[in-house]
């Protein structure tokens, strides 16, 4: 597979601090390539590095396998990016802000203004043309702020958030929308917090942590990577101690822990314990309730990889 | 080329449809400018008026001679004084006292000529005024006498003494008149001028809002926009020319709404007033640019730093009124150099030099002065964007 993105050995300091600690990262043509990490792991400080908006210390970036600089404007030009924030401006209408972004990397006017109808259009914002951002829904200034940056068409589009503080509608629209425009041809870099947004969409992810990556691959690569398996959630009377003790001497049997009206079994990896637990409960005579199985989600992998304690 | 004039659009409408700028930029002055028209409507020209002074004549052909000379120099529209005759010198006594006048005089047969002021003006410029006005009158009068006594062949024609006594009275007999100026001075026109500094500075909220909003650490567009495959030089050259024409249209329309509505006189060089304008935008523009590029310092606090530039660099302008006058002109006397680095005063001063000034040699020192400052602006702006480039975010 064509490589569109190639960074390698990149360190970012920012005085003593590390940002960014021989980092490294291959993306290849067509693929939505998921970039996860706690707050301030260094997601949006290599972005804007491999952008060209912030200087680094050490490392290469290539983009369509030529080397990035800043006054590579032949490259930029097929780059488009969804910054975090609603990065759009005030006193101009919604048509005239995805006109002005796209004006920057498309001179002529009817092309561009072609290219702002089809943008318009795809973000569902053709009736809104006339408004001013301020008039707009926070879903709707979201799907602004993506129009703005994938109208002059990019081959390589960064998201940073791009679904944060929007509703599941306009949520899974925007999700349809990136899907589409990897079918179309397009390399889309995605960073969430929205973990079931990642396994959604990304057919592989990066999981970053204190500057560095720390795991990569497909979702199922990176739930075979930790010990997490099959949660098993059992509605019963508190079992005795001892059954307790049984139910952890089983081999498919991770954990257990009762809490609340819920014995919660955690499975090893790869293993399917439900008959076992529910026949190990059977022959200790406890009554059962409801009973429900959960597969490892992403979610689990990355409290595993990055921890449950809070972050700055 | 192509590239900033494309993107010129779009910071034309960005500061043409901000709310401050048009507040700020466009309205403000013309408001100001209109205050002004009120406030000094009334007020003459001069700023003072004439001095009332009493007379009092007995009768006689001396007394009433000069209570002639009196009330004729009360006529006219400049007239320096404002006689009153009273009946008797108690009248007159009383009138003085009631600050009626400023002083009375008394002429009576055989006595000289009499002045009483009371105590509350002595030392006034009101009673200067009529002092010397009633010395001249009686220098011309003694001059009469002495030429009779001396030529009295010189007086044989008739209407001879009155053509020597209107020849002696007048200006012209003893002084020639010269301006330095080639049109007749207004002292509120300087209030206009300074506005125009006044203006010009407010003018830099376009460059600023502008600048900032290209700029990868001013907002969150300026950086999106920084991403892009246009060159950062010429993203930041069509944001300062687009603040140019902006400020430049806004001080047009303040400059023909003075001379049209207010009628401030630009010295008939109203062709070389717009060009003026022109110079003045280039300052505005190069200001905007140097307090949009300050590194490390908020947006909002970039926004306070222009107010507080706008309003301290105008003080010494003489904007706000006698006391800053006096400091503009204390300036110019000990400070020059400091007046001559401030782009409100030299807007001012240029536009002063233009109307006032037979020369246009002055006013092209202040246009090359303001050139200059936008010079030495702009390159400091450009080091700060330069060195801010790469720097953190």
């Amino acid at each position: 597979m064509e490589e569109i993105v190639s960074v390698e050995g990149l360190v970012k300091r920012y005085g003593s601090r590390v940002a960014l600690d021989h980092f490294d990262l291959h993306i290849g043509r067509g693929e939505i390539f998921g970039l996860l990490g706690p707050n301030g792991c260094g997601k949006t400080t290599a972005i804007n590095c491999v952008l060209q908006l912030l200087s680094y210390d050490r490392g290469t970036i290539r983009l369509f396998g030529e080397e990035m600089a800043p006054d590579r404007r032949d490259l930029k030009r097929r780059v488009g990016v969804v910054p975090q924030q609603v990065a759009v401006l005030d006193e101009l209408t919604v048509r005239e802000n995805v006109d002005a972004f796209c004006a920057l990397y498309v001179r002529d006017r009817r092309e561009r203004a072609r290219l702002v109808d089809e943008a318009l259009d795809f973000v569902g914002l053709s009736g809104h043309a006339r408004q001013r951002p301020r008039q707009l829904s926070g879903g709707l200034a979201r799907r602004l702020n993506i129009a703005c940056g994938i109208a002059h068409g990019p081959e390589l589009l960064f998201l940073d958030e791009p679904t944060v503080a929007v509703d599941p509608q306009s949520r899974g629209a925007i999700l349809d929308g990136i899907c589409h425009l990897r079918d179309a041809g397009a390399t889309v870099v995605y960073t969430s917090h929205y973990m079931e947004e990642v396994e959604q969409i990304c057919g592989r992810v990066m999981i970053m942590d204190a500057g560095r990556a720390i795991a990569e691959g497909t979702c199922d690569e990176l739930k075979r990577l930790v010990d997490v398996g099959e949660k098993i959630v059992v509605e019963c009377a508190p079992p005795a101690p001892e059954v307790m003790v049984g139910l952890e001497g089983l081999p498919c049997v991770a954990r257990a822990a009762y809490d609340a009206g819920e014995l919660k079994v955690d499975c090893t990896p790869s293993a399917h314990g439900l008959v076992d637990v529910l026949e190990a409960l059977a022959a200790a005579g406890v009554e059962v309730g409801r009973v429900w199985s959960e597969p490892p989600t992403l979610n689990d992998v990355f409290l595993e990889l990055c921890g449950r304690e809070l972050r700055d | 080329m192509r590239s900033v004039f494309s993107l010129m659009r779009f910071d034309l409408l960005q500061a043409l449809r901000n709310r401050g700028v048009v507040i700020w930029v466009l309205l403000f002055p013309l408001l100001l400018a209109t205050v002004f028209m009120f406030m000094f409507d009334g007020v003459p020209a001069g700023g003072t008026q004439a001095a009332a002074v009493g007379v009092v004549s007995d009768g006689s052909e001396g007394a009433e001679a000069l209570a002639g000379a009196l009330e004729e120099l009360s006529s006219g529209d400049d007239a320096p004084i404002d006689a009153v005759r009273y009946p008797d010198e108690a009248a007159a006594a009383e009138a003085a006292r009631s600050g009626e006048v400023c002083a009375y005089v008394v002429a009576a047969a055989g006595a000289a000529p009499r002045m009483e002021v009371p105590a509350r003006e002595s030392g006034t410029v009101d009673q200067a005024v009529v002092q010397l006005v009633l010395e001249r009158s009686l220098q011309v009068s003694a001059t009469l006498a002495t030429v009779a006594e001396v030529a009295p062949e010189a007086l044989s024609s008739p209407g001879a003494a009155v053509r020597l006594a209107s020849a002696l009275a007048g200006d012209d007999a003893t002084t020639e008149r010269l301006s330095v100026l080639r049109t007749e001075s207004s002292e509120f026109a300087r209030y206009y001028y300074a506005m125009l500094g006044f203006s010009s500075l407010m003018g830099a909220q376009v460059a600023l809002l502008l600048v900032v909003s290209k700029r990868a650490d001013g907002t969150p567009a300026g950086a999106r926009r920084q991403l892009g495959a246009v060159d950062p030089v010429a993203q930041l050259a069509s944001s300062l020319l687009a603040a140019w024409v902006v400020v430049f249209a806004c001080l047009v329309v303040a400059l023909l709404y003075m001379r049209l509505v207010v009628g401030v006189s630009f010295g008939g060089r109203e062709g070389l007033a717009v060009a003026a304008c022109a110079a003045c935008a280039l300052v505005s523009c190069a200001v905007g640019a140097l307090i949009g590029s300050l590194p490390r310092v908020s947006t909002s606090a970039k926004d306070v730093v222009c107010t507080v530039a706008t309003m301290g660099l105008s003080l010494p302008a003489g904007l706000f009124g006698e006391p800053s006058q006096r400091l503009a002109d204390w300036l110019s006397a000990n400070a020059p150099l400091v007046q001559a680095a401030n782009p409100a005063v030299q807007v001012g001063e240029t536009f002063y030099r233009l109307a006032y000034y037979d020369s246009l040699a002055p006013f092209a020192q202040s246009v090359g002065a303001l050139l200059a400052i936008s010079a030495v602006l702009l390159a400091v702006s450009a080091l700060f964007m330069r060195r801010q480039r790469y720097a953190a975010l």
